[in-house]
């Protein structure tokens, strides 16, 4: 599959989902995904182009985002890339993380952590002068996926909000081993 | 990519999700609710038949109806949920707040079970 580029960050949404409708149909995907891998996929892929749309700071007045996928034997490995002046990643996931010990649910914060969950070696990073590139691996989601949202070395609160008081064990790197570099916070 | 809503009584509503609740028109959505809210409604069924994408900020407007709502005893509930959704359901422990029903009729009768009157013990 080839990397595609959009430029309109108003309809970037829609015609990235057109093109994953696209590739799954003719399923293309498969394998290494199965259905569940490819609704893993699309979320994960929304979730970081929603935040680009939403709060990236893009220095020219024609944004530039790249997506591609590449299938491997067991799993896909995914690369957006965009001109926005990059942000703080890990300070924004500890942000969401401080969220999740809110007494009550919170309405905001949990996109960053959704994406963590669903992939493996996410690395964010520049990618050239006013480029960005995050980049992920994914595998069909198993029990420990579903099992270890949110948690992957975040300490008991002492009152935890009460419909998250299990906690769970992420696998893979985890949000600690993230190796990012530091970036002007955009937004 | 709208969603509607559907009054079946005076404190009750369905909304159909529809094809997405995403950051595009959560906060049309989370108006809409706030509006029904005012109004009385204390029981929202949330029909995901088709849904095919519900990111974070659509689970986050959801989660606020629902901090809006349960002081005064109202519930939030899902219905017909898709498999998009349930996968968001499953990765973010959502099944722990919210209950789930197979169809829209099934969560309407759930409340009506629970507002129908208790018969009285005999003498």
């Amino acid at each position: 599959m080839s990397t595609h580029r959009f430029t309109n960050l108003g309809t970037v949404i829609d015609d990235v989902h057109a093109l994953l409708d696209a590739w799954m149909d003719e399923g293309s995907l498969q394998p290494p995904l199965n259905p569940d891998g490819e609704i893993v996929l699309r979320l994960a892929v929304h979730e970081w182009i929603a935040n680009l749309v939403q709060h990236a700071s893009f220095l020219s007045s024609e944004p530039e985002i790249w997506l591609d996928v590449q299938r491997n034997p067991d799993a896909v490995t995914v690369s957006i890339e965009d001109t926005s002046r990059g942000f703080d990643l890990l300070g924004q996931l500890e942000e969401q993380h401080e969220l999740l010990h809110a007494p009550a649910p919170s309405e905001r914060g949990r996109g960053l952590l959704m994406l963590i969950t669903c992939t493996d070696d996410l690395n964010y990073c520049p990618a050239g002068e006013n480029r960005q590139q995050l980049s992920f691996t994914l595998k069909n989601p198993d029990e420990a996926i579903f099992a270890g949202l949110f948690y992957p070395d975040v300490q008991s609160a002492a009152s935890p909000a009460p419909f998250l008081h299990e906690e769970a064990h992420l696998g893979g790197d985890g949000l600690t081993s993230l190796p990012l570099t530091p970036q002007p916070d955009s937004r | 990519m709208s969603f509607t809503i559907q009054k079946t009584s005076p404190s009750a509503a369905v909304i159909r999700v529809g094809k997405a609740l995403d950051f595009r028109n959560a906060a049309e959505f989370k108006a809409a609710c706030q509006e029904h809210a005012r109004q009385g409604v204390r029981f929202f069924v949330l029909d995901f038949s088709g849904t095919g994408i519900l990111d974070s900020t659509g689970l986050g407007v959801i989660f606020s109806l629902y901090r809006q709502l349960t002081p005064a005893g109202g519930q939030v509930v899902f219905a017909s949920v898709s498999r998009p959704v349930q996968v968001v359901v499953q990765l973010t422990r959502t099944y722990k707040v919210f209950r789930q029903f197979p169809t829209v009729d099934a969560a309407v009768q759930s409340q009506h079970a629970a507002q129908a009157p208790r018969p009285t013990g005999t003498a």
